[in-house]
């Protein structure tokens, strides 16, 4: 089938058009993006029978919704309104320049934004509304009444809320998400189709995207728990009078009031419970087997769920040693991944070398792998911090070769452009 | 890579994400222009791959594939807004300022009338414009997605050419750009 080649004008008409329809998300947004792609996957693999069931209601939720879209519609005055103090409102959106913005909802809750933050009010309802933290820090007093009901998101995070005192703060370049709550509790859900994870007061919840990584602490014991932060982030300033920590630090658990298919006492392989983000509870599990009898006997997908377990529990070695084990008894056919999570670990503790190692193996082993760019990114990033820019402009070179389009060439390109 | 992420292999599904995502957003764009849903609707996308990559028995149709959900969930979205035109999509009315746009005034300006006129076509004819034209998608590829035949759409791009041109042609700003293009001048 054959269509007549357009004409000049009109190749230059869509050539405008293109230069428009181009724009890239940035690395950030990408990995964003992706993460919250994933963990939409991972919650939908994971809940078959929920997505049926979804499916079965669909037909009676979409005409409920039309029900409640109409009646919604029909009487907006119920919805609540706000109203912004410090800085100018445009649209949805909310901006605080130089002094903090404050906006005041008509159920009189309020959020403070910092000065550099950037919220939008996406949706209101006459029991709350939906607030997006775009970027910076939110001090948060959402006033309780029967059905409140408001959401605060984070990039893939989302934070249901009652009725309590807060602070969130979000960082879009490195995403990652600082909570710390004052009053009442909160519920917490995050990239990889983690959570919810239940966050009380006193008690703060740490989430990197980037390094799939997601802690509740206590506010005035930081670090207690003997695993590295999962942030950086300092003590933010708003938060001086946090009560007593009423629990000690822990690794966070999903809620216990959410129904899952464990909790209906259906026994699933460690697969699926990693979907569900029983991660402490498989490290559990294999401890209680017997870790090195687990390493030597364990199927290949279990070691696999071990090992991220691990790495989201921050068991670095329990997660090296399962991959190791996978890339020894299964070959390469298990073993490519593994590779390249190996230099990963290796590249967050600082260990250049050995991930750089690491990533040369995925990529010799997997040269077409769907890590392929991240291996080589990988090795690019690790061999720029070990030998400096010059050693790493080969790779950088053969990056922007292989992956003009990938995520890591501004990287790239900085190597190129710092040689 | 569709037959694994068919089966649930997560990776297969990432690397299906990742090779394709900025062409799905690119179709987006084209048929919303900066609207804020684009990111959830690449999601909703990729979520209808997931669900459905079992219904694909040839792997060199998942582009076509991929366009033909975009299509429709733009077209959706278009109908549920329908108080906002095509591309003009910020609470304003007005078209947003992006950093990608044309840089010289005249660029953008016929940018924006060409926009215009884009919006004058039915959801269909511009659809079939911009994945024929813009996107650069085989014939076959575009009656799929569009799930029309293919008479159907040769006939829906020479009207969607002939408005478009015709239209441009009564457009200074068009008139203008067309006339500074550099390949016009060589």
């Amino acid at each position: 089938m054959s269509d007549p080649v357009p004409g000049n004008e009109l190749q230059q008409l869509a050539e405008l058009l293109r230069s428009k329809a181009r724009p890239e998300p940035s690395d950030g947004e990408h990995r964003m993006q992706r993460a919250t792609f994933m963990a939409r996957v991972d919650s939908a693999l994971a809940e078959p029978n929920r997505a049926k069931n979804r499916l079965i209601w669909a037909i009676p939720a979409l005409m409920a919704a039309a029900l409640v879209g109409f009646v919604a519609f029909h009487s907006s005055h119920r919805a609540l309104s706000f109203e912004v103090a410090g800085a100018q409102r445009d649209g949805d959106y909310v901006r605080a320049s130089d002094a903090p913005a404050k906006l005041t909802f008509s159920d009189q809750t309020t959020v403070l934004g910092a000065p550099g933050a950037r919220l939008r009010v996406e949706a209101l309802t006459e029991h709350g509304a939906r607030v997006l933290v775009e970027r910076g820090q939110a001090d948060v007093h959402v006033v309780h009444r029967s059905s409140t009901a408001w959401t605060f998101v984070a990039g893939s995070f989302e934070v249901a809320v009652t009725g309590t005192r807060f602070s969130l703060d979000w960082d879009p370049t490195h995403e990652t998400l600082e909570l710390a709550l004052r009053e009442g509790s909160v519920e917490v859900r995050g990239a990889a189709g983690t959570g919810p994870w239940s966050v009380r007061a006193g008690q703060r919840f740490l989430g990197d995207v980037q390094h799939a990584s997601m802690r509740v602490s206590d506010l005035h014991d930081e670090g207690a728990s003997g695993t590295p932060p999962a942030v950086t982030s300092p003590e933010p300033a708003t938060i001086p009078n946090a009560p007593t920590a009423p629990a000690p630090a822990t690794t966070p658990e999903p809620s216990p009031t959410l129904e899952t298919p464990h909790a209906t006492g259906k026994a699933d392989g460690w697969e699926q419970r990693i979907a569900r983000g029983e991660f402490a509870q498989i490290v559990a599990a294999a401890e209680a087997r017997g870790t090195a009898n687990c390493l030597s006997s364990c199927s290949a997908s279990d070691l696999r769920a071990l090992s991220d377990a691990a790495r989201y529990t921050g068991k670095v070695e329990l997660a090296q040693q399962s991959l190791l084990a996978l890339r020894k008894r299964f070959g390469a056919s298990q073993g490519r991944d593994a590779a390249f999570l190996l230099g990963r670990l290796e590249e967050r503790r600082g260990a250049w070398g050995a991930a750089s190692g690491w990533y040369d193996t995925y990529l010799r082993e997997a040269p077409a792998g769907a890590f392929a760019a991240e291996a080589l990114a990988g090795k690019m990033r690790t061999v720029r911090a070990a030998s400096g820019v010059a050693a790493a402009v080969p790779l950088a070179r053969a990056y922007l070769e292989r992956f003009p389009k990938g995520v890591h060439v501004n990287t790239a390109r900085e190597i190129l452009a710092g040689q | 890579m569709v037959a694994a992420a068919a089966g649930g292999d997560r990776e297969a599904i990432g690397a299906v994400w990742d090779r394709y995502s900025p062409f799905v957003r690119s179709v987006l764009r084209s048929a919303l222009g900066s609207s804020n849903v684009i990111d959830d609707l690449v999601q909703e996308v990729f979520l209808a791959f997931v669900r459905g990559a079992k219904n694909i028995s040839d792997g060199s149709l998942l582009r076509s594939y991929l366009a033909g959900v975009a299509v429709r969930l733009a077209a959706m979205e278009i109908r549920r807004n329908k108080v906002r035109r095509w591309v003009t999509l910020s609470p304003t009315g007005e078209l947003p300022e992006q950093p990608s746009m044309p840089r010289d005034v005249f660029g953008r300006e016929a940018l924006r009338t060409l926009e215009r006129i884009l919006a004058k076509l039915s959801t269909r004819r511009r659809m079939a414009f911009v994945l024929r034209d813009v996107e650069g998608l085989e014939m076959l590829d575009v009656a799929a997605a569009l799930a029309i035949s293919e008479s159907t759409l040769r006939r829906e791009l020479m009207r969607a050419r002939e408005q478009v041109l015709a239209s441009a042609s009564r457009e200074p700003a068009l008139v203008d750009f067309l006339q500074r293009d550099p390949r016009r001048e060589s």
